[in-house]
């Protein structure tokens, strides 16, 4: 399978301190990095999942993916052209081959605007006026499973599920090579949540399309994604086939996630593995292992040194002094 | 039989809508036995909020009660004047929205909006103040002193919800509504707080409605558990009845999709086809039957009673019953 998108060392930084201030406060290093070394791989026709809490850098990343975003260092190549180097031409045909799907379902569609034009703005955006633009919508909302009237509405008629749907069929208007979708079922029903990810399930199976895929519900990763990475405080704490991070998670972080997962049970063992306070800062990263402060299987030098690579079945890594 | 701190019954709520009436609610029967944990689980659309809303009585201006009564510590909240009901809410009653951040008043320090809301009291400022700290302390808060004189936006969004809860109990209601208020949250933050509320129920001795659509939630705190379906309660019992033994073929449904529940990797999930029907043309019988597997022709014409399927178990389903 070819390689569809390569990100390696991806380090995104913002400035939270002006010269003046960081000069006053003595402050050497008037930057947060956001997302710190990370590097992923993703083929065709797989799904690559990032998996963290809120304020763990999963859009961040996202968003430099998409070139919305610089990358400070490293590179992230899209079938070999890297995309933190493009110009604003290279950029335009970039867009074309990828494309987003919003967190907020009803909220990223233009309230101004009928599903119809909204579905087939991409065409209008990218210069190809000239297609049938009818004939497209029809085509899109059937891949989608909506019916054809659905183009005459407005995002107020549409419910969560639908407006979803909607979004799915402007991701697909240019046949992309790749799509990142941010949070694609957040704020949607169990039954509708199915529905969707059936959808998407459905949809790469038979275009063979990527998808990178954010969420904080492991629940659902298991059953629509490839590989999967979990992230804390900007990094990569473990990353490898979806499979082996269920079967076999070795990262006392990624335990706690997998554990703390309530479930539709009153009767089940809970063999949780509780966490103890806040995530810390990230102007000001804990020394050590970063995930020290939380950790329940707390080392000796965890504090002091930061942790080695962990390589198992080579493609499954993790971070940590002491794997479980 | 344990004293119900709070009992509904055949309680519906309209609302007037261009199109016409709009049944939200419909014959609605709950109960909240003292000192216990009740959860109403549900998709959106099923008048969780209205029925929330109708227990506090803050219905939007367009809303009508039919019919009903939501009786609160022996007295019928409907009939209270609006001067009685201000003193039961945030005294007898309160509640726990879903997102802290709009629950707290970005403008005014955390001391500052927990002594204010101690307005009914007669202490010293003082002691107010020492009250909102070991409030703070209790939901687990390190340093509450000192944080006092912080503002929402100095904390995160785990620490906002256990202020939010330290609110809401700071006057010992005797019940106490959660509306989703993990939702907000991040799954290791929603554990700490699904445990901090079981540990301070168990403490103030107070009853807990708690409104949820994620079922493991729902499984792991509370006691008895409702489902609602498009404006009825459906089925009604204890945890283990409901979440082992669904009766309703709704509940059942909604247990098979969700995927906390399927260990094994699928491509293909369940889902339950179908829409919620309109609330303004009410279709006659039965209101899943559209959506059911196992309709039969009863359903289409008859609306199913509300039945004790077994002891303490009820359910509103003609399959149930033959």
């Amino acid at each position: 399978m070819s390689e569809v998108l390569r990100g390696e060392n991806v380090r995104v930084r913002f400035r939270v301190k002006s010269t003046i201030q960081a000069l006053l406060q003595r402050v050497s290093d008037p930057y947060i990095d956001a997302v710190r070394d990370v590097s992923f791989s993703i083929s065709e026709g797989e799904t690559f999942t990032l998996v963290g809490e809120s304020g763990s850098g999963k859009s961040t990343l996202a968003l430099a993916v998409a070139g919305l975003l610089p990358a400070a260092e490293g590179s992230i190549r899209f079938i070999g052209d890297d995309v933190t180097t493009m110009n604003a031409a290279d950029m335009q045909t970039y867009r074309k081959q990828i494309s987003f799907m919003w967190q907020n379902p009803v909220g990223s569609l233009s309230p101004r605007q009928s599903v119809g034009a909204l579905i087939t703005e991409p065409y209008i955006v990218h210069g190809m006026k000239k297609r049938d633009l009818k004939a497209e919508c029809t085509r899109l909302l059937k891949m989608v499973g909506l019916p054809d009237h659905f183009s005459e509405r407005y995002p107020h008629q549409l419910s969560g599920g639908q407006a979803r749907r909607v979004g799915v069929a402007r991701a697909l208007a240019l046949n992309p090579k790749l799509i990142i979708a941010d949070e694609p079922t957040a704020g949607l029903d169990v039954s509708v949540q199915g529905e969707i990810l059936n959808l998407l399930n459905r949809l790469q199976d038979d275009l063979g399309v990527s998808m990178f895929v954010i969420t904080h519900n492991l629940n659902i990763v298991r059953h629509i994604s490839h590989q999967t990475a979990i992230m804390y405080l900007g990094r990569f704490v473990e990353q490898g086939p979806t499979d082996d991070i269920f079967s076999e998670p070795r990262h006392p972080y990624t335990l706690a996630l997998l554990s703390a997962n309530p479930e539709p049970d009153p009767d089940a063992e809970i063999g949780r593995i509780e966490l103890k306070g806040e995530v810390p800062s990230l102007m000001d990263r804990p020394l050590g292992c970063e995930f020290h402060t939380r950790c329940p299987f707390l080392g000796d030098n965890c504090n002091s040194v930061f942790p080695p690579v962990h390589t198992i079945h080579d493609t499954h890594t993790l971070t940590c002094h002491y794997p479980r | 039989m344990t004293e119900n701190v709070l009992t509904i019954r055949d309680l519906s709520v309209h609302y007037h809508t261009d199109r016409g009436e709009l049944k939200a609610m419909r014959h609605v029967n709950l109960d909240v036995p003292k000192g216990s944990i009740v959860g109403i689980v549900g998709e959106s659309g099923c008048g969780k909020s209205t029925l929330i809303s109708a227990i506090i009585r803050l219905l939007a201006e367009n809303s009508t009660i039919p019919n009903g009564v939501v009786d609160f510590e022996n007295r019928d909240l409907l009939k209270l004047s609006e001067d009685e009901m201000r003193a039961i809410r945030g005294d007898r009653m309160s509640i726990v929205f879903q997102d802290p951040m709009s629950t707290l008043n970005p403008v005014l320090s955390i001391g500052r909006q927990m002594v204010d809301i101690q307005y009914r009291d007669k202490k010293s400022q003082t002691e107010k103040i020492k009250h909102s700290t070991d409030m703070l302390a209790s939901v687990g808060i390190p340093d509450p002193a000192s944080r006092l004189k912080q503002f929402p936006h100095e904390f995160s969004g785990g620490m906002q919800q256990r202020i939010s809860i330290a609110m809401a109990l700071q006057a010992q209601p005797s019940l106490l509504i959660a509306d989703e208020p993990t939702t907000a949250l991040d799954a290791t933050l929603e554990v700490q707080i699904i445990h901090l509320l079981k540990a301070l129920q168990e403490d103030i001795g107070c009853s807990i409605l708690f409104i949820s659509h994620h079922l493991g939630v729902i499984a792991e705190l509370c006691d008895y558990v409702v489902v609602m379906y498009a404006g009825e309660v459906v089925e009604e019992g204890t945890v283990s009845d409901v979440f082992h033994r669904p009766a309703h073929p709704y509940t059942e449904k909604l247990l098979q999709c969700d995927p906390a529940g399927i260990a094994t990797k699928s491509r293909s999930l369940p889902t339950i086809p179908g829409e919620i029907p309109d609330l303004v043309t009410l279709p006659p019988g039965c209101i899943f039957k559209n959506r059911c597997e196992h309709v039969m022709a009863q359903c289409d014409t008859e609306v199913p009673q509300w039945t004790e399927s077994t002891k303490g178990h009820f359910v509103s389903c003609h399959r149930s019953l033959s």
